[in-house]
């Protein structure tokens, strides 16, 4: 019989894989189906099913304790978790120099604002403001560190560390105020509590030490005018008792005397800054030193609620430098156990 | 039945007409081969993602022709009569290789006059007589209805025996 059209299939159906075809490929299809299994919509959705709740669970675990940890200060368990963990989350979401050294000084705003928060709330204490202090200088470094690599590099990084610069300055100056006024307040309330200028002569400091501390005041807008009145008082009292040729009393007041001297002409080099005689342009360097005084003094008021030291206090001095207010001045003054030097100018 | 029986079993009952499918179509022994195992990997790729098939037999000649369209859309297969021979007349043994080797030419002129047709209207002859389904198989792979399937081949037909008759 001839193949036709009408019988071709009887021929074309011979053409046809041999057994051993047929099986080796059915184990290759069946070593394929089994690598690729059935996904079923359902056990798509429940085969993983515990895992994708722990995940959940642990997700929100995380999420709310560093949420939570958001609010802590110093001292408090979730501060830890708050500066190590989120804020290194932080930093590494940060890719570019500029956006690492932006993301320092914004934790630098958060510092002070801890700081001023604790102040505020009367949670202070020397060790948590060591913390907060150990912590700026961490982001200080770190900031210098890619200030340095920006500016290192093109002038179009350049342009973002001024930015930079100018962020950082009204960060530091923000707080520094907010903790100033905050100071002033707390000395209006508590007249009890020893005026910061007071503090600037503790027992048997030594000399050495006392600039460190006096810088201060010349930070300190508030105080200033505290600063001017109690250098009045001073200057007047050398004159005065240099007359009265007491000797102990002197050597305490020429104790006192450089550091005043040292206070006014650091006093002119502030107002000098500020009138723009001097280039006033803010370093990293100089952030450290505009945040020592008022870290330094914040400490020093947070020790004192512990105990309370100071030169002022000590009975004799107190009672002759009173003594010899009153006879210079002509006027009296209430013997009271503590006194505030600007009482004398009321 | 689940899914993994369902599809062997069409393996067992298809494979040998996919394998001829393709092979009339590219005619080469071994690249058939390779086309039909592809052929079976996607239709249970559509298995494995839990999609209904409605007809899995014409749901298979549809995968497989769009197989050998990918394969063969760069070279155009020739048909040699040796490898027809070879596959076609592979396990007969009561014909001399000289019937063998005739009845290879006829088959070949016959595949060779479907050219005169347009791609599809050959594609539906080969459906029908190369593989020998049957009017409704045809009307599902081609997604057509059998009505309008049986008239064309009709038709096909007709201009099939003019063309035999001019030559």
């Amino acid at each position: 019989m001839k193949p036709n059209l009408e019988n071709l299939n009887e021929y074309t159906s011979k053409a046809s894989l041999t057994t051993g075809e047929k099986l080796n490929m059915f184990e290759n299809i069946r070593a394929y189906s089994n690598a690729n299994p059935v996904k079923s919509k359902y056990t798509l959705l429940f085969k993983h099913s515990f895992a994708y709740a722990s995940m959940f669970a642990l997700f929100i675990g995380t999420s709310a304790t560093s949420i939570a940890a958001e609010d802590s200060l110093p001292g408090e368990i979730l501060y830890p978790i708050k500066v190590n963990f989120n804020e290194n989350i932080i930093k590494s979401l940060s890719v570019t120099k500029a956006q690492k050294a932006k993301v320092n000084v914004s934790l630098v705003d958060k510092r002070m604002e801890e700081l001023t928060e604790m102040i505020v709330k009367e949670k202070d204490s020397p060790e948590k403001i060591d913390i907060i202090a150990a912590k700026l200088e961490d982001h200080k470094e770190e900031l210098k560190e890619y200030i340095d690599n920006i500016e290192s590099s093109d002038s179009e990084e350049n342009a973002q560390a001024a930015e930079i610069y100018a962020e950082l300055e009204s960060v530091v100056d923000i707080h520094l105020d907010i903790l100033e006024e905050i100071a002033e307040n707390e000395d209006d309330v508590n007249v009890d509590t020893v005026d910061q200028e007071d503090e600037i002569v503790p027992q048997d400091t030594p000399i050495t030490e006392l600039p460190i501390i006096s810088t201060s005041s010349e930070n300190t807008i508030s105080d200033e005018d505290i600063a001017t009145s109690s250098m009045k008082f001073e200057v007047q009292a050398t004159m005065t008792l240099s007359d009265t040729q007491e000797p102990e009393l002197k050597a305490e007041i020429t104790q006192k005397v450089p550091v005043k001297i040292q206070n006014i002409e650091a006093e002119e080099e502030v107002n000098a800054m500020l009138s723009g005689e001097e280039d006033a342009v803010f370093e990293i360097s100089n952030f450290s030193e505009k945040l020592k005084p008022i870290i330094t003094s914040a400490k020093m008021k947070s020790a004192e609620k512990y105990q309370a030291t100071s030169t002022i206090k000590r009975p004799d001095i107190r009672k002759r430098v009173i003594e010899t207010a009153e006879k210079e001045l002509d006027i009296t003054i209430e013997k009271t156990e503590s006194f505030e030097i600007k009482d004398l100018f009321r | 039945m689940n899914q993994r029986e369902i599809f062997e079993q069409a393996y067992i009952d298809l494979a040998d007409q996919i394998f001829r499918y393709i092979y009339f179509r590219v005619f080469d022994r071994d690249i058939a081969k390779d086309l039909t195992q592809e052929t079976f990997y996607k239709v249970w790729d559509y298995f494995a993602k839990d999609k209904e098939i409605d007809n899995l037999k014409a749901f298979t000649y549809k995968t497989a022709h769009n197989i050998v369209v990918n394969s063969i859309r760069n070279k155009k297969p020739t048909l040699s009569i040796d490898e027809l021979q070879e596959t076609v007349g592979f396990e007969v043994q009561d014909i001399t290789q000289e019937e063998s080797l005739q009845q290879s030419h006829d088959i070949a002129s016959i595949l060779d006059s479907f050219k005169i047709l347009k791609e599809k209207d050959a594609e539906i002859m080969k459906l029908r007589y190369v593989d020998g389904l049957s009017i409704q198989e045809i009307a599902q792979i081609v997604s057509s209805s059998e009505n309008s399937i049986s008239v064309k081949i009709h038709r096909l037909l007709e201009k099939l025996r003019e063309y035999h008759q001019q030559t």
